[in-house]
């Protein structure tokens, strides 16, 4: 019953002294049916009592994220937690752990970033060392006789390493700087150099020979420092220019071993933190066990304090009152010191949200439903018959056996454990609608005898071949669907067409009647008996007597046997003549005698012209009827009272303003405007109904239409590739077929198994939301969102 | 026409902007920024807004200059995204957007070399909208010459042409027989804010010519009345500063320094330039300019700039009223289709922004009473059109 209305729900007062507002909110996470009611949503975060806690998590939060990033960077593998609950029981403390779990938190990052900055530093020197010794070797190349002429006309060296990128600028600014009056030599280090964030750059040497002069060694010094880098000596005498460049070397390989000695360290260190203490790595730990302290807090804040007591609105589930008021009783044990919190039922006049216990299975119907509108409390829930509808609509569209076995069996691989970790993941919360589908899509193919467009021939056909013709067998009837003869005929087409028409035409107005009786159950249920006769019973007579004798008229023409099939009467231009011409005995009648069936269509008229002014006058009419009865009686009583009412409602929607879309239930009924806008509303409807009516049940004609695309494209994709090859058989045929399969096996994937199943998807979906929710639905509920901890997820299903 | 082929190679940046559109701060943002108490606060609002990302490596207690560096870097980013994006036309439209800022950054350089301060200061806090690569060589300047800075570092810059016609002008400027010297002084006692002034109305002079000659009809129309606006501003304002200067002691120093300052372009040039460049009082301003839209009205409620001394925070000065009427036409033109000036205006009023959030970080630092009149001087972008 739980998924045909909403859960009843009670209105409590939650009341919980300061000191132990932790403790409570800790045990009601752990209870998957408390909805807090935010105070004032208007309110911004930083004003709520324990914005600083959050904000204290955000950072924890940003120091756990810098640590994964460096895990990601060093390609080391967190375990991500399967059980969160689980987790969270085990290492259920105080509100103290938050504490410690930040002290332990900043101590590992900062931890982390001092290493850090050791590792930088060393590259730091590292590349220092490397350049000059690039240097050094680069001078080798450099000296030869003309330098050697050079300095000895006095010009001077200087030496050093820039950015590749910053070359040109370099010896542009040169130029210009000393008017030209410098030479510039520039050799690019083949190898790359690791810069402190990372990237990897290119630098080159350069080496400028110039005239001496103080004024342009300043000059240069100038410009070079402001390229920002790093100038070097030469030593003279190539004895010490070898020693320096082995001095250097060893210093290289000196760095290196420590380089790689601190990148161990850290990769140590980040291996420590991926190991598995309860059921999952320390570092995701860390973060379930934060995001749910921020999860608490944030929902805390929803409270509002006064007096260090928090005060505060709660939405529970009937039968759930028991529990956690044991639970809170037992917080503290024995520790009676402790007060603990309460919470006292009260009576409101809010509107309470919609819940539904939801499992795997009813899961995406119930999505469906709520993509649509989340249902008005207590509301019959379409989610329910939707579970069944809706896979059989869209199997009627893709009825195939084959298609539909396919559909039948990947619905299974997903409900599998594996299918959870491949790519498919993502179809794995629709696994038992795909299932269902597949299923009913089997059915109506069985029914249509449809197996990648080839009849099969299960029961053994009724028809006999005779010399080429097809004899019926007497008193036969094939067992179950179309008799496979049918697919060799001529007229299989013309067959086939009219057959899914009438299918989709009664499968149609039983839907929409079913959703005028749900529309008759919801005004039973919420006692609105004008509602009841006024709009349910006629609506519900209009569509049997206009739509529903047309189903039965097909049954009847399908139950009777015509000798002459040109005799039998079109049930179109029955319903026709039926409006048009209602008093003329009709030619060809369905029924017994043309007076009979004349006698029941004036009838039904009748009853259909009777229906149309009870829907269009009589609700506005009660209304206002009711109005006049105490004119003066309720204006003077009214006035206080509806005061009052009003600045309880402006109450109740200051507090209730954390769900924008709720609807308070008393409506503050202004009955001078009320009656004009009921009048249009009413006749609106109305006229919706009646025209829709019609529409509706033409735009069902979508179950054949597509229906018929299916097993035409069926067709076309098995005449078109292998059909040929298989009828000529033999050598050829099988290696003809063998070449030609994977062009069906991908067109029947393709365009049959995608691109077909989506577009009855859709239709299907526009079925259900236009066709059949509109009869009853009103979808303007708002959804219970349960305060838990079942919330939290582990990193790996945000993904 | 443009319309229909606005969007093949700029209609992707042009949805980004749109997009950006919804990060501008609300009035009732404002209000809420103006009940903060402390710093922490105003920057834990932020955080709450579309600059959440850019502050939250900070501390609590931000010094108002970093806020603004964060606050600029973002827009930068943004601008940068942009760039990125853009291709042909737009791109060397958005460069000559960036130019403004180039000219400020040297600007700013120059005048803190000027005042000794330290130039890894000067670097940290320059607009990373005007950030170039040469940037860093401005150190090579020696002492005040401007013209070996132009030589050797800012000529191969995107700005470089601003300074050489600047240099140019400034030396055909001087008597006939001069010395390197006289240059070298000239260049010394010359004030960054001149320098300044001149440069921002060569950009403009100059980018009001590319728009002129390389944009579609469209952009064209929006763009250059709001270039017009923004000359005829600029030149009021070099009026109005000029009026009672003390340092430009006889009139016809006024009138020629004016003359240089003045852009050639905009509605008031050249019809009303003999009219303005003689005026000497702020009523004769106002006679000056009444020919032209709602100058006059602008020039109304400004105060009298002889009275400068009298001047406090409470004062609405020009400066105010201009931004006013300026943020006014931006939005406008952001609100417009299928032209460029939607860049031009988002730039100037996330400028506009950033300034106002500037505004009150100071006025909440000063702790200054709610009823103070500075907490009324912010200009909200996009607060016209909805009246």
């Amino acid at each position: 019953m739980s998924l045909f209305r909403s859960e009843q729900m009670e209105y409590y007062n939650l009341v919980i002294p300061r000191e132990s507002a932790w403790d409570v909110m800790n045990t009601l996470g752990y209870f998957d049916s408390v909805h807090i009611i935010d105070y004032d949503a208007t309110l911004p975060q930083i004003n709520r009592p324990f914005s600083n806690y959050v904000k204290r998590c955000d950072d924890v939060m940003q120091k756990i994220e810098q640590i994964e990033a460096e895990m990601r960077n060093f390609k080391i593998e967190k375990r991500y937690c399967p059980d969160v609950i689980d987790l969270l029981k085990k290492r259920n403390g105080s509100h103290k752990q938050f504490e410690e779990l930040e002290q332990d938190i900043c101590k590992v990052a900062d931890d982390l970033e001092h290493q850090q900055q050791t590792l930088t530093s060393l590259q730091e020197k590292k590349n220092t060392i490397r350049e000059n010794l690039e240097v050094l070797r680069n001078a080798v190349a450099f000296q030869n006789e003309d330098s050697e002429e050079a300095s000895l006309l006095g010009f001077q060296k200087m030496v050093g390493v820039i950015l590749k990128e910053d070359e040109l600028r370099f010896k542009r600014i040169i130029f210009r700087i000393t008017k030209g009056n410098i030479h510039v030599e520039i050799m690019d280090i083949q190898e790359h150099f690791i810069q402190q964030d990372r990237r990897s750059v290119q630098k080159c040497v350069f080496m400028l020979f110039y005239p001496c002069g103080d004024l342009t060694q300043k000059k240069i010094l100038r410009v070079i420092d402001s390229f920002s880098c790093n100038k070097f000596d030469i030593p003279t005498s190539s004895e010490q220019h070898a020693q320096r460049i082995t001095m250097l070397e060893n210093q290289l390989i000196e760095a290196d071993q420590l380089l790689h000695l601190t990148i161990t360290q850290i990769n140590k260190r980040l291996q420590d933190l991926v190991e598995v203490k309860y059921n999952c790595s320390w570092i995701e730990e860390m973060r379930i066990l934060i995001t749910k302290e921020k999860y608490l807090y944030m929902n805390l804040n929803m409270l509002n304090m006064t007096n260090s007591v928090f005060h505060g609105q709660i939405w529970l589930p009937q039968g759930q009152d028991q529990k956690i008021q044991q639970a809170l009783r037992n917080l503290h044990g024995n520790d009676k010191q402790l007060p603990s919190g309460q919470i006292q039922e009260q009576q409101t006049q809010l509107t309470p949200p919609t819940y539904y216990k939801l499992n795997s299975f009813t899961y995406p119907f119930q999505e469906i439903v709520n993509t649509y509108g989340i249902p008005r409390y207590k509301e019959i829930n379409p989610g329910l018959s939707t579970i069944i509808t809706f896979p059989f609509l869209v199997g009627v569209m893709f009825g195939d056996v084959g298609h539909g076995l396919l559909l039948f069996v990947c619905g299974l691989y997903l409900t599998t454990e594996d299918a959870r970790k491949s790519i498919f993941s993502g179809l794995v919360p629709m696994r038992y609608m795909i299932l269902l589908i597949g299923f009913f899509a089997c059915y109506n193919g069985l029914i249509y005898n449809d197996f990648l467009s080839i009849g099969l021939n299960l029961f053994g056909s009724c028809y006999n071949l005779v010399d080429g013709e097809y004899e019926i067998q007497e008193d036969c009837v094939y067992k179950f669907g179309i008799d496979p003869a049918w697919g060799s005929s001529a007229n299989q087409l013309t067959f086939m067409n009219s057959f899914k028409m009438k299918l989709a035409v009664i499968i149609g107005v039983t839907h929409m009647t079913f959703g005028i009786i749900l529309k008759g159950f919801n005004t039973i249920h919420f006692n609105n008996y004008i509602d009841f006769f006024c709009e349910f019973i006629p609506q519900f007579l209009l569509l049997i007597c206009s739509f529903g004798y047309m189903d039965f008229l097909l049954f009847l023409k399908w139950c009777t046997k015509f000798e002459d099939t040109k005799d039998a009467p079109s049930v179109i231009t029955t319903m026709i003549d039926m409006v048009l011409r209602p008093f003329d005995v009709p030619e060809k009648p369905l029924f017994e005698s043309g007076e009979q069936q004349r006698s029941i269509q004036l009838l039904l008229l009748t009853i259909i012209a009777f229906c149309i002014p009870v829907m269009l006058i009589t609700k506005p009419l009660i209304f206002s009827l009711n109005k006049k009865n105490h004119p003066y009686q309720q204006i003077p009583s009214q006035i206080p009272d509806d005061d009052a009412n009003q600045e309880q409602l402006q109450n109740d929607m200051q507090k209730d303003q954390s769900q924008p879309h709720s609807k308070v239930s008393i409506q503050q009924h202004n009955e001078h405007d009320d009656i004009g806008e009921l009048i249009v509303h009413q006749s609106i409807e109305t006229i919706e109904f009646v025209l829709g009516s019609v529409s509706n049940t033409a735009s069902y004609l979508r179950l054949w239409a597509l229906s018929l695309a299916h097993s035409q494209l069926a067709e076309v994709f098995f005449s078109m590739t292998i059909a040929s090859h298989i009828g000529e058989g033999g050598f050829f045929g099988t290696i003809g077929s063998i070449i030609q399969f994977p062009g069906f096996a991908l067109a029947t994937f393709g365009v049959l198994m995608c691109m077909d199943l989506m577009e009855c998807f859709l239709h299907a979906l526009r079925l259900q939301w236009v066709e059949f929710q509109s009869k009853f639905y009103k979808a303007d509920g708002y959804m219970f969102k349960a305060y838990s901890f079942t919330n939290i997820k582990s990193n790996e299903q945000d993904d | 026409m443009d319309l229909c082929v606005f969007g093949v190679d700029d209609g992707y940046a042009e949805a980004i902007i749109r997009g950006l559109r919804a990060s501008f701060l609300t009035e009732a943002q404002y209000q809420q920024m103006k009940n903060c108490a402390s710093i922490p606060e105003l920057k834990s609002f932020l955080e709450e807004t579309d600059y959440q990302n850019c502050l939250q490596a900070d501390n609590p207690q931000i010094p108002t200059s970093i806020l603004r560096q964060r606050l600029k870097k973002k827009l930068a980013d943004e601008f940068e995204y942009i760039e990125a994006q853009s291709t042909g036309t737009l791109t060397k439209y958005l460069f000559h957007l960036r130019c403004r800022f180039m000219i400020d950054n040297v600007v700013n350089m120059i005048e803190g070399l000027k005042n000794k301060i330290d130039i890894e200061i000067l670097l940290s806090n320059i607009d990373p909208l005007g950030w170039f690569p040469e940037i860093k060589n401005i150190k090579v300047l020696e002492g005040d010459d401007y013209s070996s800075l132009y030589r050797d570092v800012l000529i191969d810059t995107p700005i470089g042409v601003y300074f050489m016609k600047f240099l140019e002008e400034s030396i055909e400027n001087l008597h006939e027989n001069r010395t390197l010297n006289d240059i070298q002084n000239l260049f010394r006692e010359m004030k960054p804010e001149y320098i300044r002034t001149s440069l921002k109305k060569m950009w403009l002079e100059d980018f009001y010519v590319f728009c002129e000659q390389e944009l579609m009809p469209t952009s064209q129309e929006v763009l250059l009345e709001l270039l017009k606006f923004e000359a005829d501003f600029k030149t009021i304002q070099v009026i109005y500063n000029s009026i009672g200067n003390r340092d430009l002691n006889t009139a016809a120093k006024i009138i020629t320094t004016r003359k240089q300052l003045c852009p050639t372009i905009g509605n008031l040039y050249p019809d009303c330039e003999k009219m303005y460049l003689q005026a000497m009082t702020l009523d004769t301003l106002r006679e000056a300019v009444k020919g032209c839209d709602n100058y006059r009205d602008l020039l109304k409620d400004a105060p009298d700039p002889l009275k400068r001394e009298e001047f406090n925070v409470q004062t609405k000065t020009l400066d105010d009223i201009m931004y006013d009427d300026e943020c006014r036409r931006y939005a406008l033109a952001f609100d417009g289709q299928g032209s460029y000036g939607v860049f031009y205006s988002y730039l100037k009023l996330k400028e506009q922004e950033i300034r106002n959030i500037i505004w009150l970080a100071e006025m909440i630092s000063r702790k200054l009473a709610k009823n103070h009149p500075g907490w009324k001087k912010i200009i909200i972008p996009f607060s016209h059109l909805g009246k």
